[in-house]
């Protein structure tokens, strides 16, 4: 996204020089350009991703003083100490289109965005109550497109655990962990994802949330 | 400047790069450990309570890290830690207690903890089981459910042949480490995501006579010592059959 950004902001300053009856020396554009995109900011926070507000054009306020006994000059570089700041909020808008875009790419509803290679995956136990299982890899790619998200019910998962369990089950709801699959390429996703003890409930936690699904079929061999 | 100035400099200057290149290779390429004899003196120079008598075996963890169990004049079974530096190698840690411990041999790898352990045979310990547990938590925030799942990993370690042993994490341990090592860091990019893991994971032992029973603290596995450097060796807990989970 922010390469796409570039491109415009490239592009646009391209067309402005290109209007320019005399033409100043580029580096000394590119120069203008750099210190006019820098400015008083604050950050705030848009549907989960830091955003850049800009308010003050510093970078152009110095290049005014710089520029102040050389008019002329400045009526040239002008152009460029603004579009400079105003790459700011080209900035900005790629970066608010690319939440949308981010979601329908890799939508977290969906397993499948955690889990799109598991050719290096395993399942390991991590609670003594359950034995090593192997994982159906040759069917566990389809198997986690049948699926629907569920509610995390923490509360009963939990105290389920540590009361009232007859002797006979095991205490932990997700007695598997899923190590080593690969998510969506280009997500960056980070994930942990826990399996419950018939393979067919998945509990993902990533940095910032946690999801729960069930699938129709078990991920583990033998499991249906 | 003259042709013969030039000279000079360049000479001193080809001079100190060549020592300053034997230096770096020497101080990272680490030569012979000690023999016995040595390792004996050092430790009885740095900390003569130790009082060693024998040394049993010498454990090479990596290149640098060396585990020396030991046996003293009174008959107690101790550890030292060896760690290659600064161009020698130097005494760590030493304990006359061998009671199980973790050393986590690079700083920021929580992976690369090992166990060690020197439990005298007069003890009367079959078994050792080590534990790596995360506990059970659920939260929730503005309505938010989180859910955390316990996690209680075991490993078996017979005490039959020697009294001294040293234990890298199982591959199952360090994978499950590396997963919330990696999830930690994309949570808090800024800090190093061991300090969180040590927050909620942690290393646990208990010990197991020839029946099979659960033995209470063991007194004679207590020892005194002495710790120079920043070495990340620690004390691991010492659990109550309460605190673990387990299913008939």
């Amino acid at each position: 996204m922010t390469i796409i950004a570039w491109c415009v902001i490239a592009f646009i300053a391209y067309r402005l020089y290109n209007r320019q009856s005399d033409k100043p020396e580029i580096w000394k554009v590119l120069v203008v350009m750099l210190v006019g995109l820098f400015s008083f900011s604050f950050n705030t926070e848009i549907s989960g991703t830091v955003m850049k507000i800009s308010i003050l054009p510093l970078g152009v306020w110095v290049l005014y003083a710089y520029f102040r006994k050389k008019n002329d000059e400045w009526q040239t570089y002008r152009t460029f100490a603004w579009f400079g700041f105003a790459a700011n909020f080209i900035f900005l808008i790629f970066s608010l289109l690319a939440v949308p875009i981010f979601q329908v790419m890799y939508p977290g509803n969906e397993p499948s965005t955690y889990l799109s290679n598991i050719d290096d995956a395993s399942i390991i136990p991590i609670h003594p109550g359950v034995k090593h299982q192997e994982m159906d890899k040759e069917n566990s790619l389809a198997t986690i497109l049948d699926f629907s998200e569920e509610t995390i019910h923490s509360t009963d998962w939990y105290y389920g655990a540590n009361v009232g369990v007859a002797p006979t089950k095991i205490p932990e709801k997700f007695p598997y962990q899923l190590i080593g699959a690969i998510p969506k390429w280009g997500s960056g996703l980070t994930s942990v994802v826990y399996i419950e003890e018939d393979g067919k409930g998945l509990l993902i936690s990533t940095p910032k949330e946690q999801r729960y699904f069930r699938l129709k079929d078990s991920l583990i061999e033998g499991g249906n | 400047m003259s042709k013969k100035k030039l000279l000079v400099i360049i000479s001193v200057l080809v001079i100190l790069l060549a020592i300053s290149l034997i230096y770096w290779i020497t101080s990272n390429n680490p030569n012979s450990f000690p023999d016995k004899g040595e390792l004996i003196k050092e430790i009885n120079h740095i900390f003569p309570e130790a009082n060693v008598k024998e040394i049993q075996d010498t454990i090479a963890l990596d290149e640098k890290h060396v585990f020396v169990p030991f046996i003293s004049e009174k008959n107690n079974y101790g550890v030292s830690y060896w760690v290659w530096k600064k161009s020698e190698w130097e005494l760590a840690s030493v304990n006359t207690g061998g009671e199980p411990r973790s050393w986590r041999i690079e700083d920021g790898d929580i992976s690369t903890t090992h166990l060690v352990w020197n439990i005298s045979p007069e003890i009367p310990i079959e078994n050792l089981k080590f534990y790596l547990i995360k506990d059970r938590t659920f939260h929730i925030t503005e309505g938010i459910e989180y859910y955390d799942p316990g996690v209680q990993l075991e490993e078996l370690v017979k005490l039959s042949d020697t009294s001294y042993g040293v234990m890298p994490l199982p591959n199952s341990w360090s994978s499950i480490l590396a997963s919330y090592t990696k999830l930690e860091s994309a949570r808090q990019p800024d800090i190093f995501s061991n300090f969180f893991i040590e927050q909620y994971m942690y290393f646990g032992w208990m010990a197991y006579d020839r029946l099979g029973k659960v033995l209470p603290t063991v007194n004679a596995l207590n020892g005194s010592g002495f710790t120079g450097g920043d070495e990340h060796i620690e004390y691991i807990r010492l659990l109550d059959k309460l605190e673990i989970e387990t299913v008939e």
